[in-house]
């Protein structure tokens, strides 16, 4: 190496972008050691994390054991969800139901407005947002919330086509593939490097896909054995 | 001395009606209204026989005085503003000042002609002297905010000869008392006209004059008139009063100074409504859970409105919070002339608990959270999720109020279930069931017997084109069908 960069790097001049270490302040594990690995920690806390996928591969099902862990003295809150929640699901998370709120609110600002009283109001831990759109002020507003309450929010949104530069203290893109989930940071805080990971089906989906038998899966569903 | 003794305190209000319009002037300071009086300028409140019964300040000024006709005064000040007195309302204003009062005196009678009598001898000891008392009633008084006359005496009816006069003196030496008496104008001693008349015949001037007569004589002259009233004025008969009671239930109006025609407008104006709320909730000590507002609009509209509480409020600003939630989503018919609050559900104060969690600090408490919501999005749209003892997964899975504890149901949790249900199920068609891949399955589940249509499900798990992790079943009466039942997210 040249000498006049050995003697800056000596001074600790120099910012490497491997030494990038845990960006956030407080972190909770993910539950997938992978995870945790990708993001130098687990999931930030106190603050807005967008998941963006198409639905219905595993967004829920990757935070799932985070708020497993928020304990079960405090709200859960799932605005405006895509379906209707199934009770027997948030019984196998553990999680008592009377402690699970769903608002519906067609009108995207009664959504936003609900989910920023919920996040300062200090009575729940985790909350849950299905939100197509958002700006600059309206993100802002709820990480101000959130860090004021100690909650956290989870955006879920499509997956959008041209990126908004908007300062997500984390945001994922997660596409299905055959094997796994396909895992994309898109931004994160602190970090600029674009990293991926492929978390194996068999890890997000335990209780119906065994690790094992995997490949060997029906490619077509059996017809014939049921009548 | 004071104790043995019977004293009674006699509050006059001279101008209620009037008070009562500045003091909604000052709750509301908007911009100026077309409809709105003008309470600098002379205004004069005028009753049902053209006389005028209170006058402000600037009309004073003006040279009217009261009792004065209505054409005389239209020719002393020719922009005169006139509102018709309304006994009524006047009356209800005498109950509230009554309510409020209660809570440091026990025996309050409404007497006619704005005033009210309070026996102070048996509040003295609790007091522990009559300045102490009368120090406490004064605060409570101002901060009513009515111009008030007052007078103490041993008689109720003397108290209040002296009161209506404007003695204004809180004595307790009676001797002070009956010179004072002496001294009044048989004109303003309240006699019936006829008395009085005979007796100014009779070159009666004062009421001492009177007094000095021998009773026996006066009332062989005067007959029986004459014998009550000295026996009300010495004190040798009790009076009959009827003396208030607390109030069972707490329902209060409020006449708009002028309409009103956007909601947010109201909240001044509430603002005072829910004042007197928590005002009463205090002296119960209670919380409200329900409130009705009822707003009452031109032609004889009106729009009801349910604020509720899930925690149980007293204080007038969550009210208020909640109530302004309720207003943005409203959209008024017709303007609006008068409120009416009703309280429709109320409790016992409890202590309330926040949580020590890790020191987070709590803004709202869930049930505060909860009424917020539901005041801004409406009741049903804040629910929790429910677990109905069923077998079909659609009607297992359903809504409760929010944050109400369910009944555990007995029974074995099954593995695999999806975070959302469709429901109802969706066929899916030929092509779709081409490109599903099924990963699990079946798990068969059967409806009871007993209901009407019994069913039978084989259920999967399979993934779609996208990638998409679905629930699926075939119902074993057309194998050929797969419907969509739920989504893994």
């Amino acid at each position: 190496m040249n000498a006049l960069l050995q003697q800056l790097q000596n001074r600790q001049l120099i910012w490497l972008a491997n030494q990038t270490e845990a960006p956030y302040e407080h972190c909770q594990s993910t539950g997938f050691s992978a995870l945790d690995q990708l993001l130098g920690g687990g999931w930030p806390q106190h603050t807005v994390i967008e998941l963006q996928s198409h639905g219905a591969c595993a967004e829920v099902q990757l935070i799932q054991k985070a708020l497993g862990q928020s304990g079960s003295d405090l709200l859960q809150v799932w605005i405006n969800p895509p379906a209707s929640l199934c009770a027997e699901y948030l019984l196998q998370q553990k999680r008592p139901l009377h402690q699970v709120l769903q608002l519906d609110a067609p009108r995207s600002a009664d959504a936003l407005w609900a989910a920023e009283l919920c996040l300062k109001s200090g009575s729940c831990m985790d909350v849950l947002l299905w939100q197509n759109q958002l700006n600059l002020t309206q993100l802002k507003r709820l990480q101000l919330a959130a860090a004021q309450g100690q909650s956290q929010l989870y955006l879920f949104r499509p997956t959008q086509a041209e990126q908004q530069l908007l300062p997500w203290a984390l945001s994922l893109q997660l596409t299905p593939a055959s094997n796994g989930l396909q895992i994309r940071i898109l931004k994160r805080k602190g970090g600029w490097q674009q990293q991926e990971l492929l978390l194996p089906w068999a890890e997000l989906y335990p209780q119906f896909i065994k690790a094992e038998l995997q490949h060997t899966q029906h490619s077509r569903p059996p017809l014939s054995r049921v009548s | 001395m004071a104790a043995q003794m019977e004293f009674w305190l006699y509050l006059y209000f001279p101008q209620l009606q009037l008070d009562k319009l500045l003091l909604l002037q000052h709750a509301t300071t908007q911009a100026l209204d077309k409809h709105k009086l003008d309470l600098t300028a002379p205004l004069a409140i005028v009753g049902a026989d053209h006389q005028l019964l209170q006058l402000n300040t600037a009309a004073r000024q003006a040279g009217l005085t009261l009792g004065m006709g209505l054409a005389s005064a239209a020719a002393l000040c020719h922009q005169l503003q006139l509102v018709p007195h309304q006994a009524e309302q006047e009356q209800q204003q005498l109950e509230q000042l009554a309510q409020l009062l209660y809570q440091y005196c026990a025996d309050i009678a409404l007497q006619p002609d704005s005033g009210l009598l309070l026996k102070l001898s048996p509040m003295l000891a609790l007091y522990g002297g009559a300045l102490q008392f009368w120090q406490q009633l004064q605060q409570v008084l101002q901060q009513a905010g009515y111009q008030y006359h007052f007078a103490t005496a041993q008689q109720p009816l003397v108290a209040r000869l002296l009161a209506q006069k404007g003695w204004d003196q809180f004595l307790l030496q009676s001797d002070k008392i009956q010179q004072q008496l002496k001294a009044l104008p048989l004109q303003q001693a309240q006699l019936p006209d006829k008395l009085q008349e005979q007796l100014q015949r009779l070159g009666l001037i004062r009421l001492g004059d009177l007094l000095h007569i021998p009773q026996a004589e006066l009332v062989r002259r005067f007959g029986v008139e004459m014998l009550q009233y000295l026996q009300q004025l010495t004190g040798a008969k009790p009076a009959l009063l009827q003396f208030i009671q607390p109030a069972e239930q707490f329902e209060q109006q409020l006449e708009l100074l002028y309409e009103m025609e956007r909601s947010d407008q109201l909240l001044g104006p509430l603002q005072h409504l829910f004042g007197l709320l928590q005002l009463y909730l205090q002296q119960r000590d209670q919380l409200a859970y329900q409130l009705e507002l009822c707003l009452l609009q031109r032609q004889d509209q009106q729009q009801q409105l349910q604020l509720h509480s899930a925690q149980g409020e007293y204080q007038s600003k969550e009210w208020l919070k909640l109530c302004a939630l309720q207003l943005e989503r409203l959209k008024l018919k017709k303007p609006v002339i008068q409120l009416q609050l009703t309280l429709k559900r109320a409790g016992p104060r409890y202590a309330q608990y926040k949580t020590l969690f890790a020191g987070k600090q709590q803004l709202y408490s869930a049930l505060q959270l909860v009424s917020l919501l539901q005041a801004r999005l409406g009741k049903d749209q804040v629910t929790s999720p429910c677990l109905h003892n069923d077998l079909l997964p659609e009607q297992a899975s359903g809504y409760a109020a929010a944050l109400e504890p369910q009944a555990a149901i007995a029974g074995h949790l099954a593995v695999i279930r999806p975070a959302f249900l469709v429901n109802p199920p969706l066929a899916l068609d030929a092509d779709q069931q081409q490109q599903l891949q099924l990963h699990c399955g079946p798990e068969r589940l059967s409806s009871g017997w007993w209901q009407q249509q019994s069913q039978h499900r084989d259920y999967y798990v399979g993934q779609n084109a996208q990638g998409q992790w679905l629930w699926l079943f075939r119902d074993l009466q057309q194998p050929e069908q797969l419907y969509l039942q739920g989504y893994f997210s």
